[in-house]
């Protein structure tokens, strides 16, 4: 930014160098106050006032100032005493030179300058104006509490912190972004996490080197395994009590300031299928649930293919009956059944994605619209066959079933490749696709943990934590790969 | 609240916040994810893969006619065999932890000799995966892709070996460990479901025509079940826990063992040897016959999946074996540089070399199979242990066990 200028004892030529540095912007206020008598030292506090609480500003700020400075003798003026004796603001640090001033009215703080005096006094008067904790609603639960991240990482912490106040619940803190210098913490408990695990993380944290950090996204693909692997390898969710588990097992936890979204780290593929609601729901309910999961991912993947691949090749495997009423519904269809599952998993994105951004009562019509026009209609024109709605519409459903957004993307993005590829090649190219996949999964390591993991690399504690949900009075173990901790979390002695 | 967390600050002033560390950090030392190893359970699921993967597809493979009534028994014979194959690789290859095959066929035969047998090896296993691409090939070709050209079936299988091959042997191991339990599982399952169609009076008499044939049809497994030399060879290296090696050999050929004598007894029992003198794939024909109650009927494409899993677990092996060895005698900073020329020459050979599918049939047939296999599974690998007993050779790099994780 600016060459680094050391603020000297000229008021003035002080107030000057941070107008300058700061390209003399309009909504900069440099508010005079008169300390010690009319004819005494002059004194500024210079900030933006849409970035600073103007309640606490006058409150613990110019009013102490104006009235405390009568009280210091002029030969004790120093910022030392001014910061001890007079500034009521709970958090306030000595700068000495114009870039850092600057740096610190940027981020919301009060620089109190004084004639006579080297440096600044840097006055924390941040406003904080966030919304609410409210459901987050990107992953409701059934049961469970209702609040989730914020805009704040500060709030974050804060919700961690209420959830486990424990001394071992650490947050290592680093700015980022050469330009924004986003606060980014690190989330993890002492003793629970393993050392290599978090001395990873840093070290790519540490190499991250970009003009803007401005969401966890850009953490996330910054620091990912496998950067042309198209599957999440950290587990991004808004809800503080899925981090709080998850920390309790012994991941990590990133946060960025700006975003209500977190990022878990590792992330297996297994993890990404879990909700924050399989802890809270009974033992067998959750399980079940994460059995469905699976199962919508295997749909949500291959079922169009599969229609594809069977309607274009292996007729054989429909029983007859069925096959019967698919050909008589297919014989007005022009198209074949590539080109058919093409347009109609086309349309559903489209209508997928103009739902996303879409005023929450808009949203509803388009999918209104959306089902009536392009179902209905389109199979009425003869375009596509009831039995391709029926799997366009399950696979929808389905992908919709898997918890987490960056898997669901992967997974309706992979579906288009392997379509094509049952179109051409049949069974044959449908389990070409699925293999390539499949290999894809194999390669990846999140942080050094196979992504696979427990189904590769067995491990029988592991795929009671990580598969299906073991009941809290049985004996339950951290996840055996993730955590340095390896004693169990609860059981029957502990009962 | 905001006023409470106002109070506690922002940036570094929050509570709890601790100095992050700043060592530098090396990810081979101290990350265990990081180093390459398996473990002995999937080195007992790549040699099951590896097996299953011929043994369920061909017929003369596992039962020449006329002989197919006693075949299930010649699946123990050849089980035996290859255990004793297996244990001549594995102490070979226990005398130099951490070692791949290559680097210690120098050490035991000198620079050059042992260059030039491991040579012989890389051209084996391109020769090998050659004739396999073929052979698998042609078998999606006359099973289900009748009009597709067949260059277009081996090029798809080299493409995902060598996506496989690529990811280092650990990926290869896994993919071993996600297709050994599928294909188990499969196989019973069509056992279960062809259960109508059995009739287990067709194995009887048994050795009606003597012990000798059911030895001799017994060639072509124990070539087979022989290939379990090169995939122990490949594995040794890389076995996080070497004392467990041993586990992972018996008990990885005992299930392989039980699955084929089951899969044999199978065939056996739903076709009569005249009938599987016709057949090339029974097992496919087998699957097709399922019909339960009109539901569950057809299941042809489960055998399909099956063998392309296999295959590509067989493949991906073989030429992670050939670039390795490329890698290791040419000195290379990353055998994955040898992979695409591998693969290509692979490919090249199968395309130029095999013209009809009964070329490839006869690559199974029990002599030739054996008399080409067998040096390479057996005599130099054997070759090769005597040398070093008698050289008194053995060596362990504690860099590369360190890297290991040992």
């Amino acid at each position: 930014m600016n060459d680094k200028i050391d603020l000297t004892n000229n008021i003035q030529n002080n107030i000057n160098k941070i107008r300058k540095g700061l390209g003399n912007p309009s909504d900069l206020i440099i508010r005079s106050l008169a300390v010690g008598g009319l004819d005494s030292a002059e004194a500024v506090v210079v900030y933006i006032p849409e970035l600073i609480d103007n309640v606490i500003l006058g409150a613990q700020v110019i009013v102490p100032l104006t009235n405390g400075f009568n009280k210091l003798k002029k030969p004790h003026y120093s910022f030392k005493n001014i910061k001890d004796v007079l500034v009521a603001a709970p958090n306030v640090t000595e700068v000495s030179d114009a870039e850092t001033a600057i740096k610190e009215i940027l981020t919301g703080k009060t620089v109190l300058l004084v004639d006579g005096l080297n440096g600044a006094l840097s006055i924390s008067t941040k406003r904080q104006q966030w919304r609410d904790i409210n459901d987050p609603e990107s992953a409701m639960v059934t049961q469970g509490p209702r609040e989730g991240f914020v805009e704040s990482i500060a709030t974050n912490m804060a919700l961690i912190r209420k959830k486990v106040p424990s001394p071992d619940v650490r947050f290592d803190i680093k700015k980022l972004g050469r330009r924004t210098q986003t606060d980014v913490a690190v989330c993890y408990i002492e003793g629970i996490v393993r050392k290599e695990l978090l001395n990873e993380v840093q070290k790519r944290l540490k190499k991250i080197d970009i003009d803007a950090i401005l969401e966890t996204g850009y953490v996330a693909e910054l620091i990912r395994d496998g950067k042309y692997i198209p599957f999440p390898d950290s587990n991004i969710t808004e809800r503080p009590d899925l981090a709080v588990q998850k920390l309790l097992e012994g991941y990590a936890v990133i946060m960025v300031d700006g975003t209500p979204f977190v990022m878990i780290v590792p992330a297996r593929l297994a993890e990404l299928l879990h909700s924050a609601d399989d802890y809270y729901l009974n033992y067998y309910q959750a399980t079940s649930s994460r059995v469905i999961r699976w199962v919508a991912l295997f749909i949500s993947l291959l079922l169009p293919s599969f229609y594809v691949a069977v309607i274009s090749f292996n007729q054989e495997i429909i029983p007859d009956e069925l096959m019967y009423h698919i050909i008589r519904d297919r014989e007005v269809i022009a198209f074949p059944a590539l080109l058919e599952a093409f347009f109609m998993e086309s349309a559903f994105e489209i209508l997928r994605e103009a739902g996303l951004r879409m005023p929450k009562s808009i949203g509803q019509t388009i999918s209104i619209v959306g089902v009536l026009v392009v179902g209905e209609a389109a199979v009425r024109a003869g375009i596509v066959s009831p039995s391709m709605i029926v799997v366009v519409g399950l696979t929808a459903l389905s992908s919709f079933a898997i918890p987490n957004v960056g898997l669901a993307n992967s997974i309706r993005l992979l579906r288009f490749p392997i379509m094509f590829l049952s179109g051409m090649l049949g069974f044959y190219g449908l389990m070409f696709g699925f293999i390539i996949v499949l290999n894809l999964l194999l390669t990846l390591k999140s942080y050094g943990i196979p992504y696979l993991s427990p189904f590769v690399s067995i491990s029988p504690k592991d795929l009671k934590t990580v598969i299906w949900r073991t009941p809290w009075w049985s004996f339950i173990y951290k996840p055996t790969p993730v955590a340095a901790d390896k004693k169990r979390r609860g059981g029957k002695s502990n009962a | 609240m905001n006023q409470e967390i106002n109070g506690q600050g922002q940036g570094a002033e929050y509570a709890g916040a601790v100095e992050t560390p700043n060592k530098s950090f090396n990810l081979e030392a101290t990350h265990p994810g990081a180093t390459v190893h398996i473990t002995w359970w999937q080195l007992a699921m790549l040699i099951l893969v590896n097996k299953l993967s011929m043994l369920t597809t061909y017929a003369p493979i596992i039962a020449t006619p006329p002989y197919v009534k006693e075949a299930w028994i010649s699946a123990f014979v050849a089980g035996v065999a290859g255990t004793v194959i297996a244990m001549i690789v594995y102490f070979l290859g226990k005398r130099f932890p951490g070692f791949t095959s290559f680097a210690y066929f120098e050490t035991v035969l000198g620079k050059w000799l042992g260059k030039t047998l491991g040579m012989i090896f890389v051209l084996y296993f391109i020769f090998t995966a050659g004739s396999y691409l073929h052979l698998f090939s042609e078998m999606i070709s006359a099973t289900s892709l009748r009009a597709t050209p067949l260059i277009v079936l081996t090029i798809s299988f080299a493409i995902l070996s060598l996506q496989a091959s690529a990811g280092g042997f650990e990926v290869v191991a896994r993919l071993g460990e996600v297709w050994g339990p599928v294909t188990g599982f499969s196989l019973i399952l069509l056992i279960f479901l062809s259960i109508p169609n059995m009739d287990f009076g067709r194995l009887i008499p048994m050795f009606d025509q003597g012990i000798t044939p059911m030895l001799e049809q017994s060639l072509t497994p124990i070539g087979v079940f022989g290939e379990i030399s090169w995939v122990v060879m490949l594995a040794m290296p890389f076995i996080a826990k070497p004392k467990d090696t041993l586990k992972g050999i018996l008990i990885g050929n005992a299930i392989s063992v039980l699955l084929v004598s089951l899969g044999a007894l199978f065939l056996a029992s739903i076709f009569d040897s005249a009938d599987i003198a016709h057949m090339t794939f029974p097992s496919y024909t087998a699957a097709r016959m399922i019909n339960i109650s009109e539901i569950i009927q057809r299941v042809e494409w489960l055998i399909s999946s099956i063998w392309i899993g296999t295959m590509t677990v067989k493949l991906s092996i073989l030429f992670y074996g050939a670039a390795a060895g490329v890698g290791s005698i040419f000195k290379l900073r990353e055998y994955r540089w040898a992979l695409p020329a591998v693969v290509a020459v692979s490919v090249l050979f199968t395309s130029l070399y095999y013209k009809t599918i009964f070329q490839g049939i006869d690559f199974f047939m029990p002599l030739s199979f054996l008399s080409l296999n067998i040096p390479f599974e057996l005599l130099l690998p054997g070759s090769v242990l005597i040398i070093a007993l008698l050289r008194h050779k053995k060596m362990s790099d504690p860099v590369q066990l360190n890297r290991l994780g040992r």
